[in-house]
């Protein structure tokens, strides 16, 4: 990825809070109009990271990149108006209507309001309820009229905790697609913190895997490929870890007398990979993984392979 | 900071707590209004002036305390605290303009009362009071009421340290019974609600003040070191504490 596609980098970021490490070495480049899954068990750090990406959380080492400012040393108002977000809840003004809600954030904003609010109530489907009030809405219209405000004010980069947290799934559905569209229209980044493997699995360019704090794994155009698999290739004890990365997305284990790894290559590609790296690729055992396999793989949980070994 | 301003006064729209304070603000007229009426020739304007600004003088530091911690503790009670932070202004400017909202709102209110209560007592005893004696009163009035409005910063601080209403609400009530308890000697100075209801009174009766410009002065540094003290910490606060 070019530097000049990167909507934001983050360089050797970590959070420590008295004393214990929230998030290490977070070397993440954010690419424009991508949208990235971002996975990882409760306590992951996966709410702090985005908090820290949102401007709201100085790390305690590194630096957050958007545009080449740095962050939280050369702030720029300019720079966090282009950000949108739902942050661990969609927190709103219980006395105030729907699109006095929306109204207020555009306010903020220094934004035209009257259409605006409208036009984004009519894409979240809030549009006939617009006069409710907040404390009088379900959990669902509270979570739609979250995306209306973090898409309200046109961002480059969204910044996504749970965002289908309570709705239908037809309210899936309907936010699945218009996240997307935000991407096509207008080349918005995304990241997606979720639970729900099959919504990431939809939607994702890219996944974030997360665990204590550390980024375990990174998958880029796993969309693309809709597919993960595991490969072991036994007496692989000569091969260099950084060698088998070229052509892998994470490597798993590497013992003296097998070595595991991830790639979104098909076998017949890995084969070619393993032969002009001179080891044996007769004995290379490829399974498909499904995105749950995966998680639970990386997590070291229990695991079931979807299919039979490839070709 | 006006527009942030339009925006503070906006989240107070339909706030049901705001009747019930402007309601509340209302009780020691109420109350000293049906006095008024029932003791007829008896009552004198000292007397009802008194009576009314002694009771405001009480039940304002609690309103005080109690409105403007809830008003910033919404921010958590909604969950808005993070969003609201998160807006391209300074923390501190945007702590500010919930401040300065909290202030004009109180101080539209105590104007009110003070409008009500010596607009009455004007249309009542006006014939029998002279124009010096007459103008004296809205100052007390005013004073006190404007000078109490300073700590609101205080209430602001309980409000985002504790994120909880209970501290806020018995911050109040605290507030009320300190105040009451020192208010006869002179360790007033170092409470600001007792202090202001002595700083004022001296206006209208002489005998209730202080003896000495030293002790005014003493609890007007005091008054000024608890604001001071408030606003360094809502600062500190806006810089320091991730969100």
């Amino acid at each position: 990825m070019t530097e000049q596609n990167a909507a934001l980098r983050t360089e050797q970021l970590g959070v420590s809070i008295k004393g214990r490490a929230i998030l290490q070495d977070i070397n993440l480049r954010l690419e424009k109009g991508r949208i990235y899954g971002l996975l990882g068990p409760n306590g992951a750090g996966k709410t702090t990271l985005l908090k820290v990406l949102l401007g709201i959380f100085p790390p305690s080492v590194g630096s957050v990149w958007f545009d080449d400012r740095n962050l939280y040393k050369q702030p720029d108002p300019k720079i966090i108006e282009t950000i949108g977000s739902i942050i661990e809840y969609p927190g709103f003004y219980d006395n105030l209507t729907l699109s006095e809600n929306i109204e207020l954030h555009l306010r903020y904003l220094h934004r035209q309001q009257a259409k605006e609010v409208d036009d984004v109530l009519r894409k979240v489907g809030l549009y006939e309820h617009r006069h409710k009030l907040f404390s009088q809405t379900s959990l669902g219209m509270k979570q739609r009229l979250g995306i209306a405000r973090a898409i309200a004010h046109s961002p480059r980069l969204l910044l996504l905790d749970e965002p289908t947290n309570g709705l239908d799934p037809y309210g899936i559905k309907e936010v699945r697609e218009m996240l997307i569209q935000e991407v096509l229209r207008n080349g918005t980044t995304i990241v997606i913190s979720s639970h729900m493997l099959s919504e990431i699995n939809l939607m994702a360019d890219d996944l974030i895997i997360m665990n204590q704090g550390k980024i375990i794994f990174e998958s880029a155009f796993f969309k693309n490929t809709q597919e993960m698999h595991l490969y072991r290739l036994p007496t692989a004890n000569t091969l260099q870890v950084e060698a088998i990365m070229d052509f892998s997305s994470h490597v798993l284990s590497k013992g003296p007398d097998v070595v595991e790894f991830i790639s979104v290559l098909p076998p017949i590609e890995v084969r070619k990979h393993v032969l002009q790296l001179g080891a044996n690729a007769q004995e290379l055992e490829g399974y498909k993984l499904s995105l749950e396999d995966l998680y639970l793989k990386l997590l070291a949980k229990e695991y079931r392979y979807e299919s039979a070994a490839a070709e | 900071m006006n527009l942030l301003l339009r925006n503070e006064f906006m989240k107070l729209k339909r706030l049901k707590s705001l009747y019930i304070i402007f309601f509340l603000s209302f009780l020691p007229f109420l109350i000293n209004g049906i006095g008024l009426l029932s003791m007829g020739g008896e009552q004198t304007w000292t007397r009802f002036y008194m009576f009314v600004f002694n009771q405001y003088s009480v039940l304002f530091p609690t309103v005080i305390f109690i409105f403007s911690g809830f008003y910033f503790y919404l921010e958590f009670k909604n969950k808005t605290v993070l969003n609201w932070m998160s807006y391209p202004y300074p923390r501190f400017k945007l702590i500010m303009s919930k401040l300065i909202a909290a202030f004009i709102l109180l101080f539209l209110i105590s104007a009110i009362n003070h409008i009500i209560h010596l607009g009455t007592l004007f249309v009542v005893f006006g014939s029998g009071m002279t124009t010096s004696e007459f103008w004296k009163l809205p100052l007390t009035s005013f004073t006190s009421t404007t000078l109490s409005l300073l700590t609101i910063p205080v209430a602001a601080l309980i409000a985002f340290v504790s994120r909880n209403i209970i501290v806020v609400m018995v911050s109040g009530v605290a507030a009320f019974m300190i105040m009451t308890i020192l208010l006869a000697s002179d360790v007033s100075i170092a409470f600001p609600f007792s202090f202001i209801y002595r700083f004022s009174i001296q206006m209208v009766e002489h005998s209730m003040g202080y003896s000495s410009v030293l002790l005014s002065a003493s609890g007007a540094f005091i008054m000024f070191a608890y604001v001071t003290i408030s606003l360094a910490g809502l600062y500190v606060y806006s810089h320091k504490t991730r969100m």
